[in-house]
């Protein structure tokens, strides 16, 4: 992904469009899986992951030239979708757990997948968003950026315009209340 | 035996607890089988979190849905390149950038009026005939004849009125303590032709 990166910063403007296109093509196509996991586990709903999704890809292009170190790029992307998803929970107030099953056409579609890795995919997303729902919007967010992105919790701290006692607190609380969870759970 | 908290514990699992924080509970730790059970626990809970969170959503034809967000950041681009840029504005002058430059103008002009050659007031009005001249000043009247001259002064004086022309000059000023009133007239006689 950095190499294509590369690419794309060293083409500018002088590339010819077509190929420049090219590249950008490849870097969302490279980047987007992980993108759209990181922005849909934050807000907790595909409808509105796939517009943040799309909107952080594009700030992300327009905004290039403000990458300077190519070995930050994956950081870089991910802290664009991470401030686009923190500020989209911010407007509207809430973290949004919408039902898979109320997400229409064309999103929904299982007939290609193996029915055995669907169950077990879907048992482990279910139970994921079973012990996040446990959580405050804040302690959720806190806990993915720190536990899932591996971001140290000063980051998270700036990410979420706090100070660094309150994320631990947030990251002590959600780690807390998921164990109680995963104990339950194994009953 | 105190055990630790669960928030200490939660903390500690990831490097999380502050130093000095960790520098008290360490012995703690170190003989509580208890507490260190607890702590792999919460690691092994982090690596459940982030094995679900690495699945896609059950129900979502990723490949669908990737083609369908890949064909609409291209038209956002788009559509972001068709938009001129936007001219940034200069910023307004902030008040204390304002107050400062005011204050260098002030000093500036200050020093300058202060240092500007002070000129002797200008004469009202003057007349001249045949080497004869006649000034008629805020100070008062002058005649000057052959280069002697003599000048009657009106010092103090307030609210100066004069008349000149071919006969002399005539002026009237007003005291500004007593409001006496004095009228001053040179006349040029034939003697001086």
């Amino acid at each position: 992904m950095q190499v294509r990166l590369t690419a794309i910063e060293a083409m500018g403007e002088t590339a010819p469009a077509s190929e420049l296109r090219e590249q950008q093509d490849r870097f969302v196509q490279e980047n987007l899986r992980r993108v759209f996991l990181l922005i849909y586990r934050l807000v907790g709903n595909v409808s509105d992951a796939q517009d943040l999704t799309q909107e952080t890809f594009i700030k992300a292009l327009q905004r290039k030239d403000q990458l300077k170190d190519m070995e930050k790029s994956a950081h870089w992307l991910s802290r664009i979708a991470s401030n686009t998803a923190i500020d989209f929970l911010r407007r509207h107030g809430r973290v949004s757990f919408s039902n898979i099953d109320d997400i229409v056409e064309p999103l929904v579609d299982t007939a290609y997948e193996d029915p055995e890795a669907r169950v077990l995919r879907a048992e482990k997303r279910a139970f994921l968003e079973r012990g996040l729902d446990t959580l405050t919007g804040r302690e959720r967010v806190a806990l993915l950026m720190r536990d899932v992105e591996d971001l140290p919790a000063e980051e998270v701290a700036q990410r979420l315009n706090c100070s660094k006692a309150t994320v631990r607190s947030h990251i002590a609380n959600a780690r807390t209340k998921f164990r109680k969870f995963l104990e339950r759970s194994s009953r | 035996m105190k055990h630790l908290t669960d928030t200490q514990i939660a903390l500690l699992a990831t490097g999380d607890l502050g130093f000095f924080d960790y520098w008290r509970v360490r012995h703690h730790l170190s003989v509580c089988g208890r507490c260190k059970s607890l702590r792999t626990q919460y690691r092994v809970d982090r690596d459940v979190l982030k094995d679900a969170a690495d699945q896609m959503p059950a129900g979502v034809n990723w490949e669908r849905l990737s083609r369908e967000m890949r064909g609409n950041i291209r038209v956002g681009l788009e559509a972001g390149e068709c938009v001129a840029p936007v001219i940034a504005r200069p910023e307004p002058m902030g008040w204390r950038l304002a107050v400062a430059l005011s204050s260098a103008m002030a000093v500036v002009l200050t020093g300058w009026y202060l240092s500007a050659p002070k000129f002797a007031s200008p004469a009202f009005a003057s007349l001249t005939s045949q080497g004869t001249v006649i000034e008629a000043t805020p100070s008062g009247v002058l005649l000057q004849h052959d280069g002697h001259g003599i000048s009657l002064m009106t010092p103090r004086a307030n609210h100066v009125q004069f008349s000149i022309d071919t006969r002399g000059a005539k002026m009237q000023a007003v005291d500004v303590e007593t409001g006496q009133v004095t009228i001053t007239q040179v006349s040029l006689s034939s003697e001086m032709d």
